[in-house]
This record gives structure tokens, sequence and C-alpha cells, in this order.
């Protein structure tokens, strides 16, 4: 009974780590610098989806669609706002990487000043719990992990079968090549950047909906993240998603034995042993080849 | 067909050419030697606009294209093979031959890939494979076959005999000829000077930055290239 109850929480855990990972993953191959202002994507796009909501009182459905559409914005903003000039001037990735942390705590902040630091819900019929004989679940879980395994799988054929797709491997493959046969890398870093942060904005409503929203869910959100991604293999969007899932199904377990207080502690300790033992995570690439 | 006219070039203030003058006519096969660090790469990457040019000129066909764009050499019909990591390792060879050129229509795109399908029949072959599986020899091909999708009318060639082994080296040799033969004009940077000379119709060699000897097969026999290349000065 408990097992089923289990893999259920850690399928819902798993995708929205998912969401949030295969974006990070995503835009760290194509510019090979970590971008922890993801989480920042999530935040922005569960406040947006409340303002619209709740606020604005705007339909569900549009509310989705331009929450969505602002967050891949917001993706391309930061990009050609702050990682574009530094790396004009040759800034190195550790800068960078520097410069996605800062940006992660200014628009965190800015949050902090336009909403306020008191926790905010929304209320919705989704969220009534269905029991079934051996688990509880509610409807927006079952959105929940039914949306993103569509998702996933629709990345993965955007990736694989599409032009777009193709030279967003390309240039994650061999940026110097990429640019002789004259693929424009610039505009592969902008539909990465709008993909990966869409994919974030996604895991911010689902959040919204879900959990209550707080300012600081999305450094939280981009740890876990970024777990997810060493797990898998950080240069692999399928890996990704696989590490996530694997990262939702060791907290949940683990809270199981322990007490949630612990859920950290095994994402960490997963982050750690992996690493030290597997950097290059499960399905990474290994020097160039892939194992 | 290409003309290089006292040309100065480098890296980053560093100057690596100082003024030469290269002449390359229709179907020729053109070659460049010499010793490590005289600045072979750097002539072939100055043409394709990678290195900076800091004086002196090129000229296709009559036309300056000295600060032409690379994805505007390649439109005129210049195409350039690299050395070193020279294929999207983790994409398959169709893909390979399918990216980039984007300006070529999907039903000629397909035309030129089965052209090069027919010159290297290995690359159909494994047409679904990922590049880093093919062997050396066949990794150049993936490189030379990408390039000529493109259908260039100049073909630049970055050491392409680097790291394969002899056989593999006379296969590729034999391949760049047939290729002047098909029509293309070739400029080929080459370590291995002797199979170069070979098949070149003329040669350059490059000492220090300068054009030190031009001439055709029979350069093989003066002493300079003796010198370099049978345990001499170097």
């Amino acid at each position: 009974m408990a097992l089923i109850q289990i893999i259920v929480n850690s399928l819902i855990i798993g995708s929205l780590y998912a969401l949030v990972a295969c974006g990070f993953s995503l835009i760290y191959s194509t510019n090979k610098f970590m971008h922890f202002a993801h989480g920042i994507s999530v935040v922005i796009a569960s406040y947006l989806f409340y303002l619209s909501l709740n606020t604005l009182k705007i339909n569900f459905i549009i509310s989705i669609l331009l929450v969505l559409i602002l967050t891949g914005l917001f993706g391309i903003f930061m990009y050609k706002v702050f990682y574009g000039p530094l790396q004009k001037r040759k800034s190195s990735n550790i800068v960078l990487l520097i410069a996605s942390v800062g940006i992660l705590i200014l628009f965190e902040n800015m949050i902090m000043l336009v909403f306020g630091t008191t926790v905010k819900t929304i209320n919705s019929d989704l969220t009534k719990s269905i029991e079934f004989s051996s688990f509880i679940i509610t409807p927006l879980q079952i959105i929940i992990i039914v949306t993103s395994l569509i998702l996933l799988l629709l990345l993965y054929l955007l990736m694989k079968k599409t032009k777009i797709g193709r030279n967003m491997r390309a240039v994650s493959d061999n940026k110097e090549l990429a640019s002789i046969i004259g693929i424009d890398y610039k505009k592969v870093s902008y539909y990465s950047f709008f993909i990966g942060s869409l994919l974030a904005g996604i895991a911010g409503i689902f959040i919204a909906l879900e959990q209550t929203l707080e300012p600081t869910i999305g450094t939280n959100l981009i740890v876990k993240g970024f777990t997810g991604s060493i797990i898998g293999g950080i240069t692999s969007v399928p890996g990704s998603i696989l590490g996530s899932y694997i990262l939702g199904i060791a907290e949940n377990f683990g809270i199981w034995y322990l007490s949630s207080g612990y859920k950290d502690a095994i994402a960490f300790t997963l982050l750690f042993l992996f690493l030290l033992f597997k950097p290059h995570g499960i399905l990474g690439i290994n020097k160039g080849i892939k194992k | 067909m290409l003309e290089i006219k006292n040309l100065h070039s480098g890296y980053n203030g560093l100057e690596i050419l100082e003024g030469i003058d290269i002449n390359i006519n229709e179907k020729e096969i053109i070659a460049l030697i010499g010793p490590n660090g005289a600045g072979k790469s750097t002539v072939i990457k100055s043409i394709f606009n990678i290195a900076n040019v800091t004086s002196g000129e090129i000229l296709f066909n009559e036309k300056n294209i000295t600060k032409l764009k690379t994805y505007e050499l390649m439109k005129l019909g210049i195409s350039y093979v690299s050395q070193g990591r020279i294929n999207f390792n983790n994409l398959s060879v169709k893909e390979n031959l399918e990216i980039g050129n984007d300006n070529i229509d999907k039903a000629t795109k397909d035309q030129r890939i089965n052209y090069v399908y027919d010159l290297f029949p290995v690359l159909k072959e494994k047409k679904n494979k990922l590049a880093f599986t093919l062997s050396g020899g066949q990794q150049q091909m993936l490189a030379i076959g990408r390039a000529l999708i493109q259908k260039p009318k100049l073909l630049l060639l970055d050491e392409p005999s680097l790291g394969l082994s002899p056989l593999l080296q006379k296969e590729l040799f034999k391949t760049i000829e047939k290729l002047r033969d098909l029509g293309l004009t070739i400029l080929i940077v080459e370590q291995n000077a002797k199979k170069a000379i070979q098949i070149a119709d003329r040669t350059y060699l490059l000492e220090d930055g300068k054009i030190a000897l031009t001439g055709g097969k029979d350069i093989l026999k003066h002493k300079k290239i003796k010198n370099i290349y049978l345990g001499g000065r170097y």
C-alpha cells in the first residue's frame, strides 16, 4: 500500500524536478555555463500566474498561455541583458555562474518587493483528493504527471526531429564547427533560453496550484533540478529527466524511512556521491564519447 | 581563381604571416607545406576569415573577399574542412551532412547527399550511426562530404591526413585527386609533404610566415625540401 503511494509521490515531485532540470540542462548544453537563475523563471511564472488569475481575474487557460509566453521571453531577456554582454567581453564561465546566482537573488528580492513576503495560495478545484484502494492522488497531480511526460516527450521529438533541435545539438556538440558551417549560435542560445524557461514556467504554474507561493521556492527547485541534471548527466536532456525522477524516488523513499526533515539531506548526499564518483552522470558524455 | 596578395595575418595582435602571395588557378590542387608554426593553417584561416587579416588582400574570381563573413564565403563557393574535431560527434552521419547549408533547398540537398554517398559508399552504409563511431578515415570523408554539400568551387583542407594510418592516408589522397578530376579546386595544408607534393599541381613551402619556395612536382628534389623533411635543419 505504502509502496504505491511512495511511487506516486515520487512521480509527482520527479515530474516537477524534471521540468526544471531539462530546461537547465538544455541551456547548459547549448551555452556551456550554469544558469542558476533558471530557478527564478519558476518563481516568476508562479507569481505571474497568481497575478493573472487571482488579481486580474483573467481566464484560467488564457492565464496559462500568457504566463508561459512571458516566462519564455523572460529567459531571452536574461540572456540578452546579463549573459550576452558578459560573453561579449569574453567572461569566463565562472563569471557567468556567479552572475547567474546574482540574477537569482536580484529577482527573488524584486518579487518580495512587489508581492511581499507573505505566503500566497491559489484555490483550485483540482486539488480535491481522489482515493483509490492503495493510494490518494488529486486531479492536479495526475495532470502534473501526464503533462510532464507528454512535454518531455515533445522536447525529445523537438531535439531529435526538427532543424532547430538538430542545430541545438550541434552547437552543444561543437560550437566552433557549428559557427564555421554557418549556424547562428546566438539564435540557438535564444531558442534554448526560451524553451528552457517556458518549461520552467510550466513547473511554476504547477507549483502555484499544488503548493504555496514563496519568493524563495526558486532556489530550492534549481538546486533540485541541478541535482537531477548531475545524476542523469548534465549534458544530456534525457539524462537530466531520468536523474530528476531518480531524485524524486530517493527523496520519497528516504522520508518514508527517515523523516521529511531529511529530504534535502538525501538530495545533497546523492549530489555529493555523483559528483565524487560519477561526475558525468548516468547518460552524460565522458571525454567526448558517449559511454 | 584565388589570389592572395601581400597578406599579413595572425591572431590577437600576433603576426604569423608576414606578407605572402599565393595564386590558385581553377581545377588545381595547391599544396601548402612547411614546418610546424610556419603559418600554414593561418593561410587557410585567413581565407575563411577566422584569423585576423591585418593587411593585404584576398581575391576570389577577382572579387575582394578579405572581410567577408564565413557564410558569405560559403555562398560564393568556398568550403573549409578544419583540422582536429571536424564532425558533430553525437549527431548521425546523415545529420552531419544535412546540417548547415541552409541556403540550399531540401531536394537539392538530398541530391547532393546522394552524390556524397556515391563518392563515399561507406557513409551511406553508416548513415544512421553517430559520427564518433566512425574510423579516422571515415570521419575525414564525412567532413569532406559535408563541405561538398555546398557544391564548392574551392575546397580548403587543413591537414586532412592528421592521425590517419598510412593506408588511410593513401586512400584520402586518392580521393582528393578524384575531387580535382571532378572539377574542384583544392588548397591543401599538409604535414605529409611528400604525398602532398605528389598529388599537387603546384606547391608552396612556407617558412616563418613567408613563402620560401614554390614549384611543381620537381620541388621534391630541391635541397630545401630535402633538408626539412629528410632530417636537415629541423
